[in-house]
């Protein structure tokens, strides 16, 4: 129980100390991650002895909280630990140079909790507090610039866009819930779930993992530190969709899977494009991972959650090792865009080798280890049904890959080398550290994927077809990307493909204006109800003011003329000589007279008087309407 | 004298009022010697609304006091408590502490304001406690004079205005009120004024429950406010002082969801059933209302407000749907519905404050007009990010338990209305990171030169309460558990 509450505590309290302590940061974030692979690491030595540790706690009435340290999420969490703590003292270096350390740390570091807590949680509820908090973060670090406008829109729009998925999550959740009556996530549920609610899942999945239509917040997201990118596109934040596909896929019927299937695959196409054709090195990795997580959602959809696991894993350090070599460059040149970074391979031959190991993996090059989570992929669609898509899908993918990477090589290599000045770099050794353990686990996590995927409960599909295809397309892949390093893609129908498909303007369009339009038109109603309302208000106080007038003038008038009637009483009367009577009458026309005084005070136009009036009025006739229409 | 004997619902009712008198009879020279007296009184009222906590309370309404008053027409002092009702009495002491705390720098007509702001107090406290309707209503129509006052007399530019259309709006819905009394106290038998009978046995059918229904429904929909009749809400929340603003948002708000809980639903629930689907259709659009509109604004605590109208639709929504069904999906609507009350109330309470903080600063709400305050002031700034997000619903925060209990509830029953109010949350996140990126985030003007950040005495007022929407929002069955047993009890 302590090692599950290190795991997901560490970090959280590392943040925590951050926030309120603000001393000694990056080495307090430093504690709290390597807190959490402590963690981590015990409960993996506790599952090699069978024990299953699970916590209860309260959460809502009848829906306890559960943290449940199953084999599949111990597998994930240790991934998670090992991956972040390689950014994280690679960044000790990065942000040295950098402003916003304080905001950065503590993000970084909520950041890790809530992933370690969405590996582990048991419920659904938690999941999704844990699925919300990590896109809270992740607005935090991508908006770590705050000051420039292109930061804090991009964190804007993956917040929102991430919303409006999540509305999936929130459906999908309610879904199971009500279907099974308990919130635990079950590994064996008795029963599935309704198509409508897989396909809500299915399109929170989308958000997060940028799958096609939703991939263009995590181009934009590269607005924040190298480091985050590094982070959000490996093991977290956009394996979260990954990770939720893994939790529900035993609740997904077949007809559910197909759909899946074909979002991955159709993401792994577009998105496979866009990196051939990007003319930014970390837009290209943006892209190669939509693309990547397409393998993984393609692979769920076939039917082989092992393989996803794989390649989840595998994708894990390849793409980390991508961004923090593409972060070196970056420091190097100033600059991501390849048209600056040409020869900047060969200025700095050790990064340039990092950079190209994780590079030829991702390819699918053995012995690395993505090529045995690439196979593994094709093999689930070689087995799926139907195998021509599947299968056709992953392997044109597969060779999108190799281009892309091919073309980044030799736009690295190849150009002409800023003789001048030497590297200025002085963080360096901590940015190698990080880089090149990460690109060791890549070089030799091949060994280690199969006993590893075993332990967390799955088999890899393997196949020799299979096999040999995939190297066959990820060599040719690599020639043709080696070669085709000039930026000749100017035509319009490329732009298309690497501005991610801005169909119909894109988020800006089909999100943003129709929202504030909508508003628009909801406000400018409002303004005239409320106008409206005050045109009532208004014209009941007339009213009142009308009608209070007339009464008074009414009520004067007869009493005046009551008045005078009995003047001419007495008047009559005094024909009678009788004083008494004189004087009664006298009396009483005084009384009268001073009660006209009195009415006329009620009627005096006091403000309040007219208010109340108007309101009984109004109350009046509401209930007049009222009655009429019940 | 034992510990279950002290009549501690009346004390902490009245002892905000006898704080007032105090200061009324020692009308202390200095404003600091005022606000002390002010401040230990609702700090004392917080304490023993905690004591009330810690003496413990069934599910059913309990620890009664009852001293009879008007005994030929069955009108009695009665005050007593349950899990639905207990929640909203510690949010009103809470809430006026930070209140009065953050006022402190008033100084115009100090004592006086104190004095209002205490006898608001134990209106609100009494409206929550009381288990009689003659005393509610008289509970009830004194929140509305306090308020008055407060607007009118320290609010911004165009509190005139303000106050008197909050006061005659609401004073329309009192008279709804006091028809829909009327005719519980008639249709009862024996007759009573006592809500305990009237909720044991409802006796009310056909039209006397229909009128009813909607003489209630029309009363508390104004209060709370729901579409159409929200109109006094914007103008409100906008010109009252801070302080007011949160008191306004985060307590007297919650008189009309809690009147939509106690009355309709508890009195006349075979109308409510009926008429429920109405009551639906309009507590969605007036959720998603609030949102768009909200969206469109460019003063920033107008903004605040109209979100207060998207929070109440989903709140109504719950309690709908708990009239609706008996099932436990009802339950956890209603669980949710009563949570969302706290959460709105601190949040929104909290929102207010920091806002008043950021007026007093830049002299100004309009968005357009400030820009990269985050530098200036990041303690205002952090913490109003905090708060937006508790808003918007991020779970670990207050609101994120409340609203997704109505909406699984909801789901169970009207899956199609859920799917519609939940757009509101995509709504509420825009609007809110559009708030944040325009006043906060961005490079500061050149040569800006303002105030320092948060001081001591805003920090004690606001600090609290985010550490409390925190609280909510990790371990929501601190207060759920109380709800839970007595929504349970009800078998709602």
């Amino acid at each position: 129980m302590i090692a599950l509450l290190l795991t997901i505590l560490g970090p959280l309290a590392a943040s925590f100390w951050i926030t309120a302590i603000r001393r000694k940061i990056g080495y307090a974030a430093l504690t709290g991650s390597l807190a959490s692979l402590t963690g981590s690491v015990l409960l993996f030595l506790y599952m090699l002895e069978g024990q299953i540790i699970t916590v209860t706690f309260a959460g809502l009435p009848d829906f306890p909280f559960r943290l449940e340290a199953t084999e599949l999420s111990v597998v994930l969490a240790l991934v998670v630990s090992t991956v972040t703590t390689l950014i994280f003292i690679y960044a000790i270096g990065y942000m040295a140079e950098e402003k916003g350390k304080l905001r950065f740390w503590s993000g970084i570091s909520l950041f890790l909790g809530a992933m370690q807590l969405l590996v582990l949680a048991g419920d659904w509820i938690l999941f999704v507090m844990a699925w919300e908090i990590i896109g809270f973060a992740s607005y935090l670090l991508i908006g770590t610039w705050y000051w420039k406008k292109e930061a804090s829109d991009a964190s804007n729009k993956a917040f929102i866009m991430n919303r409006v998925a999540d509305l999936g999550l929130y459906i999908g959740v309610f879904v199971i819930i009500l279907t099974s009556g308990s919130s635990r996530i079950a590994a064996e549920p008795l029963q599935g779930i309704s198509m409508a609610g897989a396909l809500a899942l299915l399109l929170a999945v989308m958000g997060k993992s940028a799958q096609v239509p939703f991939q263009s917040w995590l181009s934009a997201a590269m607005a924040g530190p190298t480091p985050v990118s590094a982070l959000l596109h490996s093991a977290t934040m956009v394996a979260a969709g990954i990770i939720l596909l893994l939790k529900a896929f035993p609740l997904f019927s077949p007809d559910a899977l197909i759909w899946v299937g074909t979002v991955g695959g159709v993401t792994i196409l577009l998105t496979g494009a866009t990196a051939i054709f990007s003319e930014d090195i970390k837009r290209m990795l943006a892209a190669s991972t939509s693309s990547q997580l397409g393998f993984m959602v393609l692979a769920i959809g076939a039917g082989y959650p092992a393989a996803a696991i794989a390649h989840l894993i595998a994708h894990a350090f390849m793409k980390s090792s991508l961004f923090l070599g593409a972060g070196i460059f970056q420091h190097e040149t100033g600059s991501t865009k390849y048209g600056k970074l040409g020869g900047a391979g060969k200025k700095l031959t050790l990064t340039f080798s990092g950079f190209a190991v994780a590079g030829l993996a991702l390819a699918g090059i053995p012995p690395l280890i993505g090529f045995w989570s690439k196979d593994a992929i094709l093999t689930a669609g070689l087995r799926a049904n139907p195998a021509a898509w599947y299968f056709t899908a992953a392997l044109t993918g597969a060779f999108f890959t190799a281009v892309y990477m091919g073309r980044a090589f030799g736009i690295l290599w190849k150009g002409k080398v800023r003789p001048n000045k030497k590297s200025q770099q002085r963080s360096l050794p901590w940015m190698h550290t990080g880089l090149l353990t990460l690109v060791t686990a890549v070089a030799a996590g091949g060994l280690f994927l199969d006993p590893l995927i075993e332990e967390a409960g799955f088999i890899i599909p393997k196949e020799t077809l299979a096999m040999i295809s995939g190297l066959v397309v990820a060599a040719a892949g690599l020639v043709v990307g080696w070669f085709a390093t000039a930026p000749a893609y100017k035509k319009r129908i490329w732009m298309f493909f690497r501005d991610n498909y801005q169909l119909a303007g894109g988020y800006n369009r089909v999100i943003v204006q129709p929202m504030l339009v909508l508003a628009k038109d909801f406000n400018s109603f409002e303004t005239s109800l409320l106008k409206a309302v005050f045109g009532i208000g208004i014209t009941f106080l007339a009213i009142a003011r009308w009608v209070s007038k007339v009464i008074d003038r009414a009520t004067a008038y007869v009493i005046d003329w009551i008045g005078i009637f009995n003047m001419n009483i007495a008047r009559m009367s005094s024909f009678t000589d009788d004083k008494g009577i004189v004087e009664g009458i006298a009396g009483l026309v005084d009384s009268v007279q001073r009660l006209g005084h009195y009415g006329r005070k009620i009627q005096s136009g006091l403000v309040h008087r007219e208010l109340a009036w108007s309101v009984y009025g109004m109350v009046f006739a509401f209930i007049i309407i009222l009655l009429t229409y019940l | 004298m034992d510990f279950s004997s002290i009549p501690l619902l009346t004390i902490t009712t009245f002892l905000p009022i006898v704080g007032a008198l105090v200061v009324m009879v020692l009308r202390p020279k200095k404003t600091e010697t005022a606000y002390g007296i002010g401040i230990a009184i609702t700090a004392l009222t917080l304490l023993f609304t905690i004591l009330i906590w810690v003496r413990g309370f069934g599910p059913g309404l309990s620890q009664i006091e009852e001293f009879s008053w008007i005994p030929s027409i069955g009108i009695a002092y009665r005050l007593g408590i349950d899990g639905i009702s207990f929640p909203l009495v510690l949010l009103t002491a809470l809430l006026f502490l930070s209140a009065l705390i953050f006022s402190a720098k008033i100084k115009e007509n100090a004592n006086i304001f104190i004095q209002l702001v205490l006898m608001l107090e134990t209106a609100c406290l009494g409206v929550f406690l009381s288990l009689d309707l003659f005393l509610f209503y008289v509970f009830f129509e004194i929140t509305l004079v306090g308020m008055y006052f407060v607007i009118a007399k320290w609010g911004h530019e165009h509190r005139k205005k303000a106050a008197l259309t909050f006061f005659i709006y609401t004073l329309v819905g009192s008279l709804f009120l006091l028809l829909a009394f009327l005719a519980l106290y008639l249709f009862s038998d024996p007759n009573t004024f006592d809500m305990r009978q009237l909720i044991a046995n409802p006796t009310l059918t056909g039209l006397a429950a229909t009128l009813t229904f909607w003489g209630l429904f029309i009363a508390f929909a104004i209060k709370t406010p729901l579409f159409p009749f929200h109109t006094w809400l914007p103008l409100a929340h906008t010109e009252a002082p801070a302080a007011g603003s949160a008191i306004l948002a985060g307590v007297l708000l919650k008189l009309g969801t809690y009147g939509f809980i106690r009355f309709p639903l508890l009195m006349t629930p075979d109308a409510f059933r009926e008429f429920a689907p109405y009551v639906i259709i309009i507590a969605v659009f007036t959720a998603l209302y609030g949102a768009f509109v909200a969206l469109a604004q460019t003063d920033i605590k107008r903004m605040v407000a109209y979100t207060s109208v998207n929070h109440m639709g989903y709140l109504v929504f719950g309690v709908a749907i708990a009239a609706v069904t008996t099932t436990s999906s009802g339950m956890i609507a209603l669980d949710g519905a009563v949570l969302q009350m706290i959460s709105h109330g601190v949040v929104t309470g909290v929102l207010f404050l920091l806002i008043g903080a950021l007026q007093d600063r830049t002299q100004t709400r309009d968005m357009a007009e400030m820009n990269g305050l985050l530098k200036a002031y990041p303690i205002l700034g952090w913490l109003f990010i905090v708060a937006a997000f508790a808003s918007l619903g991020l779970p670990g925060l207050a609101h994120f338990p409340a609203e997704f209990q109505i909406f699984l509830g909801g789901f169970d029953v009207y899956p199609v209305a859920v799917g519609i109010i939940i757009i509101g949350l995509p709504l509420t996140a825009a609007l809110y990171l559009r708030a944040i990126q325009k006043v906060f985030l961005g490079t500061l003007p050149e040569g800006f030169s303002g105030v320092s950040d948060l001081n001591q005495r805003e920090l004690w007022a606001i600090v609290p309460l985010i550490a409390v929407t925190v609280i909510i929002g990790v371990y929501p069955n601190s207060l759920l558990s109380l709800i839970h047993a007595t929504t349970n009890f009800f078998g709602l």
